[in-house]
Formats: C-alpha cells, structure tokens, sequence
C-alpha cells in the first residue's frame, strides 16, 4: 500500500520516511473522518438534546461494544504477529478479526429490526439513529473489505517482519471504527 | 480506449447495478420499486464507484492490492491530460482549466440574471426560472472559489515552492481531480430535472419539496468535498513532511503557509456539509424526519450543520488568495514581507476562529437569542487577525520599489476591494443592523468584494504571475493591464451600488424589486455587462498566448521562491536534485543572501 512517487522522500527537512508519511497521511484521513461523526452528534444535541425514546437496548449497546473491543485486541494481535515475523498467526488472528466485525454487522442488523418498531426512521430520533449506526456499518464493512485484501495479500506472502505497512494500516482503520463505535454508543444509548 | 470512456462506462454500470439493487430490496419491503428518488441516489453513489474505479482507481491500486502490476497512466502530449496522471503540475492543469471553464459558464448566468434586473418586473425569466439561474451560478461559483486556487495553484506549486519532486500521495492526488468529473455532470443534468431554487445555501424545508433537481446539487456537493478531504490530507502531509532540507518552518513561502492553514479547514469542516446533504437527500428519499417539519424534524439544526462548515468555507475561499497576494506583494515591491511571522500567525488565527462564527448567518433565523452576542463577539473578533495580513501587506508596500506588472496590478487591486469587503461585513455581524441588512443586496455586495473582489482577483493575480511558468510562454502585458482596468472598474461600479440598493430595500434571490429602483439597477446591469466583456481579453490572452506567445524565460520576475528556480515549464521531476534551502525566500535587497542552491 506504499506511495511509490518517485520516492527519496528521507532526503526533506525532518528526515521523515515513507512509513511515516504514509503513517501521517492516514492519520489525517481518520482526523477527517472523526469530524464526519461528530457531525452527527452535533445534529443529534442541537436537535434532541438527549432525548431518548422507549426502546433503546443498553444492554445489547453493550455486547456490540463488547464485541468491537474484542476484536480490536486481536487486530493488534495480528500486527504483532507480523512483526515477530509470524504468518500464521497473522492470518488467524486477521481472520477472527473480520469474524466478529462479520458477527456484530449482523448484531445491528437485529437491532434495527426491534429498533424499527420503537422509533422507526420517520421519527428525528430513529432519522439520527439508523444514520449514525448506519454510517458506522459501512465504516465497518469497509474495514472488513480492508481487511479482506490485507489477509489476501498476507496469503501471497507480501508482508514480513521488517515491512508490513498494508497491516498497520487496515489495523489502525479498524481501531479506529471501533473508537468511534464509543461515541456512538455513549451518544445514542447512554446520555 | 481513454480512461475517462472506461469511467464513464463503468460509471454508467455502477449506476444500472446501484438502482436495480435499491429497486429489488424495495420489492423485498414491499414498497413500491420504481421511484425516482431513491433508484437515483444509490444508483448515483455505486455509479461513482464504478466511475472512479475505471477511470484510474482500479489501474494504479486495485491491481496492486490483489497482487497484479499496476498500470499507471503514461500518456504524452496533450493526451496526458485525460488520464489519471499523478504528476501534481499534469494535476494543477487539470484544475485550472476545469474550473476557469466552470468560473465562465457561471458568469454566464450572472449576465442572464442582470439581463433579468435591468428592468422591474419580469422579462426574460419567470421568477421561479430566475431562482434556478441564480441558485446554479452561486453554487458553481462556490465550487470554483473553495476549489480554483487550492486545485491548481496548490497542486502545481506547493511541491515547487517547497523543493518537492511530487506531493506526497500523487496517486490519491489524481484521485481528487477525478472525482469532480460526476459532481459536474449531476450540476449540467440537473436543469433536465427541474433544476433547484433554493440558492448555494438550499435551506430546508424548501430544499426537501422542490423538484428532483435539488437532489443533484445535494450529491454534487457531498461528491465535491470527499475531493476536498483528499486533497487536504495530501497538502497536510506533503507540506509537512517534503520541504526540502533547511526549509524549516519559519522559511516555508507565505502560499505555501495559506495552503496548509486552508487545509486545516477543509480536512475537518467538510465533513459537516456532506452529513448536512446526506440528511436532506435522506428527508427526500427515504421520509427521514432530520428537517422536515412536517414529520417533526428541526429545519433550522440544517442551517447549524451547514454553516459550521460553509463559514470556514469562505476562509477556504480567500485565504489562498492572500497567500497569493502577498507573495506577489514581497516580489513585486522588492523587499522582504513584512511581519511574515505575524501574517502566518494572523492566518492561523483566522482559520482557528472560523469554527466559532458559524451563527452569524442566523441572526434572523428564530434560533436561540443566547447565541445572538456570542456569535456577534466571535465574529467581530476575527478582524483582528485578518488585520494582521492586512498590516503585513502595507508593511510590504510601504516604501517599496513597486514594479506595475498585471499580477501585481491584481493584487493592489484585491487589497483595495477586499478592505471594502472587509468593512461592510462588519455591519453584518452587528446584530441590530444585520436585522436589516439580511437577505437584502447589501450582503450580495459584501460577499462579492470578499469572493470576487478578493478570492477571484487572487486567483487571476495567481494566473498572470505563474503563467510563464506553467506554459513557458509569456501573455500579452498591454492585454493585462487593460483586462485589469476594465475589470476593476466595473467590478466596483457593479457591486458598490449594490450595498445602496440593499440599503433602499432591494431583496436578494428575487427576481424584481421596487420600479423606483429601476434607474440604479440600470446602471449596475450595463458596468455588469461590461464586467463580463472584460473577460473576453482575458481568455483571448490566456489561449492566444499559450498557442503562440513568446518562450517565457526560467524567472522573468526576478523572485526568489524556488518555482522560479527551475525551467519554465518545470521538468518532470522538477528539479535535477533536492534543493538545499540556505535562508528565507523574501530577502530582496540584503546582500549576499541566497534562499536556495539548486
Ligand atoms: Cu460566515
């Protein structure tokens, strides 16, 4: 996943490599997309303040945050594999990764199915709501499809100890869809 | 086959797949399938899948992810242009001429419209007509202003001023170019459906019951920032991390400094504007309730979301013109910038307070009246900054050598309309009298000294000044200056009179007014026309002199910013090593200094 350019990018003012500039350049991108959650948190306060409708499930709130905090442990799991040089052990941990982003997709597609009865999207609670963990579905599923190339590339036998700059990646993505699944959890179930 | 047929043919298949999908899970819900709305809006989202994937996304990265050669895009002449080229000039062309083309066309309208208003009453438009005409040119002129200078200007010299040989992601940088490509076909289709009325701002709950054409300014708009956002992330990082050795912080040229702090606003603030056109594309599609009152949604929380990023849009808009006026200030007076330390630290003051004024667009709105004061405050506040670059700029004239080129002719140019600019807009952040002054052609005075007077003379300073070096041709100097003299003239006697109209009582986004208006709105229509005419010189100079003007040397100013320092046009890599960067850029008339060796 490296910016090839025409490269002697050690060479500039600081001495910055092209790990670090790719590491730079992708934490800006997740700076980006924090504010598109906090957008919709802004909505959600300006409108509603912290109105909450009969119906929103804590405990399951819980168990999905469960779930993404799990499988945030064994994303970095699979980093520290490879840079021990262990394949195997990244590929079953990248695996058990994508399993449980798998398990808790279907986990909010369940809640929107009760959900739909409490406050459906015709409401302005139900329209932030399916938004907000809609939103976060996709970031998810994209982490998943991330993922998915990183474990394929993994396959091939593209990354090793030394150079692994496709699982940093996919791996702090994934960390971070799972820190903005707090947000949206203390926003739309516990305040 | 050239890329963009195979974007647009693989566009076209995302939008079939996309729609059919949507109608398909419609009969699976049981509502009726073929319905215009939604089909659209997910057809438009996969079709800008499938568009970006064939026009370069799956060549330069798809391939590589799944373990096959890339195939980047290596075209010569004028070829080069139609592709997903990562050369960051190829990329600063691009822009330039996408958007010049853009700027034209929405002067266009603005010509329609004066046509409209030369006389009270209706005549060539009927009013819902003319509030379609006026809501497209404000909103490809938004477009143009948040994007022309940052797209071209910024892609083309941010690597050379910083001693670069590309940015830092030229792949993701092409990716921001072609991204435009369906923002703009949504905005040419959008009249085939009825087009919008709403103006560049299509507040709710108007914007969520006109016709279907409001839907494609809601994509085009939410299409135009995810472009904003990849660029930003690439000017951040290449800014940052690129700068030649001995180009530390406080060396960094003052356009490259109002790039980075335009950058700051862009990577954050854009992200509300998109939520804010997704929720209201939603309203219409898919009967969300975010600001439809009719099913108890907040309509006012729109103009929140809007204006937190639109503000700091206007900031986008002008704060790279006045990195690029100062800059034509230091080379064109021949003496070092004045206060360049408390320029960059106005700019950074400007962009931290534009987070904080958003309100002041709502003093009329019935929102809270707590937030009335606050907002006055905040915005009143952040003429002290913009003061600084303002006292950084006499600083720099002040006894200069001052050299009356076209490029340096714009730039005084935009000093003087922007301080008119600067000036009425104070009355607008004071509540009592923007209780007057709102929605009248007061305002519409105001912000055309700030966008045009200010960001688009900038922007054209900006072209004047680095055509030699992005052609390697010169223009026609006596053309300049006479597209100079009739442009600033007739810019002001069009926009001055505009304040008086809105004082007397002449509404804005109205295609009439009061028949005892008629004299002065006369007299605004013809310098309007004239205006616009200017306009031909400019472009018969821009093409005439590319085609055929004299071979323009390596730094016909004489400044001292690297881009200067490599043949005009730069070669591909810029230059034959890395720069070494010995002292700052501006220091005309102290002996012995040198700013780089290359
Ligand atoms: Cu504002």
């Amino acid at each position: 996943m490296s910016e090839h350019g025409h490269g002697h990018a050690a060479v500039y003012e600081g001495g910055y490599t092209r790990l670090q500039i790719n590491r730079m350049g992708l934490w800006f991108f997740i700076i980006s997309e924090a504010f598109m959650f906090l957008a919709l948190h802004f909505y959600r306060f300006l409108a509603l303040g912290t109105y909450k409708p009969e119906g929103v499930n804590v405990i399951l709130g819980l168990f999905l945050t469960a779930i993404l905090l799990a499988s945030s442990v064994f994303a970095s799991q699979a980093e520290k594999a490879i840079a021990r040089g262990d394949q195997k052990g990244l590929e079953r941990n990248l695996l058990i990764t994508m399993g449980l982003g798998l398990f808790f997709v279907l986990m909010v597609v369940y809640e929107w199915s009760v959900a739909f009865a409490h406050f459906p999207p015709s409401t302005p609670f139900g329209s932030i709501f399916f938004l907000t963990t809609g939103t976060h579905v996709l970031h998810l599923l994209s982490g998943i499809v991330i993922l998915a190339l990183v474990y394929l590339a993994a396959r091939r036998g593209a990354y090793s100890a030394e150079s692994h700059w496709g699982v940093t990646a996919g791996v702090l993505y994934w960390h971070f869809v799972d820190v903005v699944w707090l947000s949206v959890f203390l926003s739309l179930y516990v305040l | 086959m050239l890329p963009v047929f195979r974007g647009l043919l693989w566009g076209l298949i995302g939008f079939a797949i996309g729609a059919l999908l949507t109608a398909l899970v419609r009969i699976a819900l049981g509502m009726e399938p073929w319905v215009f709305g939604p089909l659209f809006f997910v057809g438009y989202l996969f079709g800008l899948a499938g568009w970006l994937l064939g026009v370069g996304v799956w060549d330069t990265w798809m391939r590589e992810f799944l373990g096959m050669e890339p195939r980047p895009y290596k075209e010569e002449g004028w070829r080069r242009y139609f592709g997903f080229n990562t050369d960051h000039k190829v990329i600063g062309i691009q822009y330039g001429v996408t958007f010049i083309g853009m700027f034209l066309l929405a002067g266009l309208l603005a010509m329609a419209m004066r046509i409209e208003l030369m006389r009270p009453g209706r005549d060539i438009f009927d009013f819902a007509t003319y509030n379609r005409v006026m809501s497209m040119h404000g909103f490809l002129m938004v477009l143009v202003a948040v994007t022309a200078v940052p797209g071209m200007f910024g892609n083309y010299f941010v690597p050379l001023m910083i001693g670069a040989d590309d940015m830092a992601f030229p792949r993701m940088n092409a990716l921001s170019y072609w991204i435009w490509p369906p923002a703009a076909i949504l905005l040419l289709l959008s009249p085939f459906f009825g087009g919008w009325d709403s103006g560049w701002t299509a507040y709710p709950p108007l914007a969520i019951t006109n016709e279907p054409g409001q839907m494609f300014y809601n994509l085009a708009f939410f299409t135009g920032g995810l472009s904003s956002v990849v660029g930003s992330v690439n000017f951040l990082t290449t800014i940052i991390t690129m700068r030649a050795p001995g180009m530390t912080w406080g060396r960094v040229p003052i356009f490259v400094w109002s790039i980075f702090m335009t950058s700051i606003m862009s990577l954050t603030a854009t992200q509300f504007v998109g939520v804010a056109m997704i929720m209201t594309v939603l309203d219409r599609v898919a009967q969300t309730a975010f600001f439809d009152p009719a099913r108890g949604g907040y309509p006012l929380i729109y103009q929140h979301v809007f204006w937190f990023y639109s503000h700091p849009a206007v900031y986008v808009m002008i704060m790279p013109s006045w990195g690029i006026m100062l800059e034509i200030l230091a080379h064109f007076a021949r003496k070092p910038l004045f206060a360049y330390r408390w320029a960059v630290a106005g700019m950074a003051g400007v962009t931290a307070l534009s987070f904080t004024v958003w309100a002041h667009h709502m003093f009329t709105s019935g929102m809270p009246e707590t937030l009335h004061v606050p907002f006055m405050a905040t915005t009143e506040a952040i003429s002290v900054p913009t003061g600084l670059i303002f006292l950084a700029a006499l600083g720099t004239l002040w006894r200069g050598k001052l050299r009356f080129k076209t490029p340096m002719l714009f730039a005084l140019g935009m000093l003087f309309n922007f301080l008119i600019g600067g000036l009425t807009g104070v009355f607008n952040s004071d509540l009592p009298a923007d209780m007057h002054l709102h929605d009248t052609f007061w305002v519409v005075s105001h912000f055309h000294y700030t966008i045009l007077g200010g960001g688009i003379f900038g922007l054209i300073a900006g072209i004047y000044y680095w055509f030699p070096k992005m052609t390697g041709r010169m223009y026609n100097e006596a053309l300049g200056r006479l597209h100079f003299w009739l442009m600033f003239i007739f810019f002001n006697l069009t926009f001055f009179p505009m304040a008086w109209l809105g004082l007397h009582g002449m509404n804005r986004r109205i295609g009439d007014y009061p028949p005892d208006l008629a004299g002065m709105n006369m007299f605004v229509s013809m310098a309007a026309f004239i205006l616009g005419a200017s306009f031909l010189i400019f472009v018969y100079n821009l093409v005439v002199s590319w085609i055929r003007g004299p071979v323009a040397e390596a730094n016909p100013w004489g400044a001292r910013t690297l881009e200067w320092a490599t043949p005009s046009p730069p070669p591909e890599h810029n230059f034959p090593r890395v720069p070494e960067v010995l002292s700052g850029p501006y220091d005309y008339g102290v002996p012995g200094a040198v700013h780089a060796k290359v």
